[in-house]
């Protein structure tokens, strides 16, 4: 029997077969849209790419556009917080974080986060939550571990964590803190799943030792995701190898993206798909330069060796930016229809 | 000799200040500045950067590495000018044009001045013109070029193609690293190495000028 899109999308966080392989993203950009669609059919909301402060990309009407467009079974929604760092802009045109400007506790009176008691911070997620249709609706945000990096420099966040852990712990307060509010606000409203994306490891490993991770990160996760009693979807590139099982004890359902030049996906579906649902991870090289007919093949594959059981579901290996060919992105939406049904029955 | 055996464990403990002290009671004992980099500091980060590329010790770990040595090198500075010490190499480095990564060639800039060779970082975002420019000025053996996102890829050709067109190519040895980089991709666009990580940078270096 069919399912709704957001049943396929829960019936895979929550390690069950579905009718088909779901196929959801977390992020697209706006340039990617209009790729896809062309400039007409969007407003164009310039701000929201700026300064890092990027918002939504598209309004609701827009969104399901996109969505209905690339055969998604999700939406999602943006908020994120300020991060106080420079700003670059790349030739792809997105905007890239340079090095953090809180050095000292004297540079934490800039922090200045939007006040997340307001009613008005939430009026267009509500919109989006009562708009959805049958699709699930996925929530996106940093939980405050990426804005506190991010907004102290890599480099100086590093060294702090030996040299002035308590400083560390401030900008990391400060950030949660706000989150714990703005989680609690979108728990009343009717989301189907929350996303954090809080990027701590690069190609080979974590940026710094799982025990800072869990000293530091997790009890402040816990403070957030408490307020939440939705699937946790948690997103960081790189390879997240030793992180994982801290995931499972802090109550992460699904793993994002498994980035193909960092980590093996199969492996990890073999050794941790009985407690993540595994989410990824076509990679965006292959979106950008490969042939349609290599997506296919790859999607063919994903869904051959992680499909079994379900637990499984479709996604780009990072998000949607605006370079990716639309013809290799509809390959993958197209790839998921043809071999995504279950049982699944791929050569 | 035990104090440049302490000076490479505060090194490696990343203790700055006691790396620092160690190097002044070396030179009050008359040990050779020279000893005290090739003995004490090179194989310390030598090692340091092997335990990085193993996965036992992280960013923050390295970066107090660095920095002890760094501390200990500062108090060495006024007995290396006009010295006999040679950096064993000299080095131009820079993240791409277009591309904004830096932590990545920040890292390798360390090693690379752990192992004993001068870093010129010209940082993000260096369009070809600059690195010829560089070039020209600070006469290296190497141009070693960082790119995270494919789409800049295509600029590490465009400036091998630069130093072409500069007269410049044969001067120096294009290395190249990243995320998205291979050796497939080295061998496309003519560079003359590929390194997957900081201590492959080294390495490749090293094996250029032994």
């Amino acid at each position: 029997m069919e399912m709704s899109s957001r049943e396929r999308v829960l019936a895979a966080l929550s390690l069950e077969e579905p009718d088909r392989v779901p196929q959801i993203e977390l992020n697209i950009d706006l340039d990617f849209g209009i790729a896809l669609l062309g400039a007409d059919k969007f407003d164009a909301r310039q701000e929201a790419q700026s300064a890092l402060q990027e918002g939504n990309p598209f309004n609701l009407e827009e969104a399901i556009r996109v969505s209905e467009a690339l055969s998604l079974d999700n939406l999602f929604y943006i908020i994120r917080q300020p991060v106080y760092a420079q700003i670059h802009q790349g030739k792809d045109g997105r905007f890239y974080p340079g090095d953090g400007k809180i050095k000292t506790e004297a540079d934490l009176a800039m922090i200045d986060l939007p006040d997340p008691y307001r009613d008005e911070m939430y009026a267009e997620a509500e919109a989006f939550a009562k708009g959805k249709g049958d699709r699930a609706l996925i929530f996106l945000t940093r939980a405050g571990l990426a804005p506190a990096m991010l907004s102290m420099g890599i480099a100086s966040f590093a060294l702090a964590l030996y040299d002035n852990p308590k400083l560390v712990e401030k900008v990391l307060d400060i950030y949660f803190d706000w989150m714990a509010v703005v989680a609690g606000r979108i728990a009343q409203l009717d989301f189907d799943a929350f996303a954090t994306a809080d990027d701590f490891a690069f190609n080979k490993g974590l940026m710094f030792a799982p025990r800072f991770f869990r000293d530091l990160a997790l009890p402040r996760f816990k403070r957030v995701m408490d307020q939440v009693k939705l699937p946790w979807i948690y997103h960081s590139d790189g390879n997240l190898s030793e992180a994982l099982d801290i995931f499972v004890e802090m109550g992460v359902d699904a793993v994002h993206p498994l980035e193909k030049e960092a980590m093996d996906i199969r492996a990890v579906k073999r050794d941790y798909g009985d407690r993540l649902c595994i989410v990824g991870n076509v990679d965006l090289n292959l979106l950008g330069a490969g042939t349609p007919e290599e997506v296919d093949q790859e999607v063919k594959e994903l869904i051959r060796d992680l499909g079994p059981g379900g637990g499984y579901i479709v996604c780009s290996g990072n998000s949607l930016p605006g370079y990716l060919k639309p013809d290799c992105v509809l390959a993958m939406s197209t790839a998921v229809r043809k071999y995504g049904a279950y049982p699944i029955n791929v050569a | 000799m035990s104090i440049l055996m302490d000076i490479g464990q505060a090194t490696r403990d990343g203790d700055q200040n006691q790396a620092a002290e160690l190097v002044r009671k070396a030179l009050e004992e008359g040990v050779e500045v020279e000893r005290i980099i090739e003995e004490a500091f090179l194989p310390a980060m030598a090692q340091v950067g092997q335990e990085f590329a193993d996965g036992v010790r992280y960013i923050p770990e390295m970066l107090l590495a660095a920095r002890a040595m760094q501390s200990g090198m500062e108090v060495l500075r006024p007995r290396l000018a006009g010295g006999k010490l040679k950096a064993k190499a000299r080095v131009v480095l820079g993240t791409v044009a277009g591309d904004l990564h830096d932590i990545g060639k920040n890292l390798v800039a360390m090693m690379m001045e752990g192992a004993g060779v001068e870093v010129i970082d010209l940082g993000i975002d260096v369009p070809p013109d600059r690195f010829v420019e560089a070039v020209k000025t600070h006469q290296p053996d190497f141009v070693a070029m960082s790119a995270l996102l494919t789409t800049t890829m295509p600029a590490m050709q465009e400036t091998i193609e630069a130093l072409e067109e500069a007269g410049l190519r044969q001067r120096v040895k294009v290395l190249i690293g990243g995320a998205p980089v291979s050796q497939k991709f080295a061998v496309q666009i003519g560079a003359d190495g590929y390194g997957a990580n900081a201590n492959d940078a080294v390495r490749l270096i090293k094996k250029t000028v032994a």
